[in-house]
């Protein structure tokens, strides 16, 4: 009766243990992809203010063309 | 008179033995009605919520709508008035035409971003947070390294911007030798040069301005890639 009490607990243990590993990981993997996602945003916008910014300079310098 | 005893006996335990199964049976008969009933009940709720649902989706459906056919009005409006008071050259538009010529491109941009974004929410696994079965370390590590692909793709862009850059910068050389070799030989007016000269200024302008923003987007994004460092852990 007390061997199987004793298996009990530690199962129990285990699980508990297990559980509050799960927790742990998913949180740090969610800081992780908030990481992520804002420096892949801060990518994106700087990307679309190049990209924007030369396609005005390709304009400005098309006029120079029939100067 | 023994026998008729036990007859009698018989007789009333199959009597109270059938009473038994009867009575057995109506309770179970009482029991599928019971869950039969609640079946029902539970598949009418269903069914409302659904059509609630349903007459919500369409409403918002019919939003969407109202509103993309506002803004595509409003869009060609000011795209009609653009084209009715501007004139063919940018530099005599006066400052108002500018602020709707940008508000304009700056409606088509936002939509481009909704479709972005839209996009973005589609792609699932690699883009969104469900790591399939993968462990978290291992899914964190995929999504940097996407990450860090990304950092590359716009590290190139910015070589061909610089590249874009440098060409630039010859080509307003260029521009301001020939307008000072016609200055000196008289082919045009005064007034016509002048409207050249301001053309060169702003093309100048133009590259500097993108100068400053690679030079900002370079300082971002090896900022980012330094987070990005922060954020990978060695997968064992």
């Amino acid at each position: 009766m007390k061997t199987i009490k004793v298996v009990m607990a530690s199962i129990l243990f285990a699980g508990i243990t297990s559980c509050g590993d799960d927790k742990k990981e998913q949180e740090k993997l969610d800081h992780t992809l908030d990481a992520i996602e804002s420096v892949e945003q801060d990518i994106d916008e700087t990307i679309d203010k190049v990209e924007k910014k030369s396609e005005e300079v390709e304009a400005a310098l098309k006029e120079l063309d029939n100067l | 008179m023994k026998y008729t005893y036990k007859i009698i006996t018989m007789f009333v335990v199959l009597l109270a033995m059938s009473g038994t199964s009867i009575q057995a049976q109506g309770k179970s008969q009482d029991k599928v009605k019971g869950k039969k009933e609640k079946l029902k009940k539970t598949k009418k709720d269903v069914e409302d919520e659904v059509e609630d649902y349903q007459e919500k989706a369409g409403e918002i459906e019919d939003k969407t709508k109202k509103v993309k056919e506002k803004s595509k009005d409003r869009v060609k409006g000011k795209k009609e008035k653009i084209k009715k008071e501007g004139d063919d050259e940018d530099y005599d538009l006066g400052d108002d035409d500018f602020e709707v010529k940008e508000e304009v491109s700056n409606e088509e941009n936002g939509d481009k971003k909704l479709k972005k974004e839209r996009e973005k929410g589609n792609k699932g696994n690699g883009y969104g947070r469900d790591k399939g079965e993968m462990s978290g370390e291992e899914f964190g590590n995929m999504r940097a390294s996407m990450a860090k692909e990304k950092i590359e793709k716009s590290e190139k862009s910015f070589d061909e911007n610089e590249e874009t850059l440098k060409k630039g910068r010859v080509k307003v050389k260029e521009a301001k030798e020939r307008v000072q070799k016609q200055r000196e030989e008289e082919v045009f007016d005064e007034e016509v040069l002048e409207k050249k000269e301001e053309k060169i200024r702003k093309a100048e302008e133009k590259l500097n301005e993108l100068e400053d923003v690679i030079k900002k987007g370079k300082e971002k994004v090896k900022s980012s890639s330094e987070e990005i460092e922060k954020v990978i852990t060695p997968v064992e």
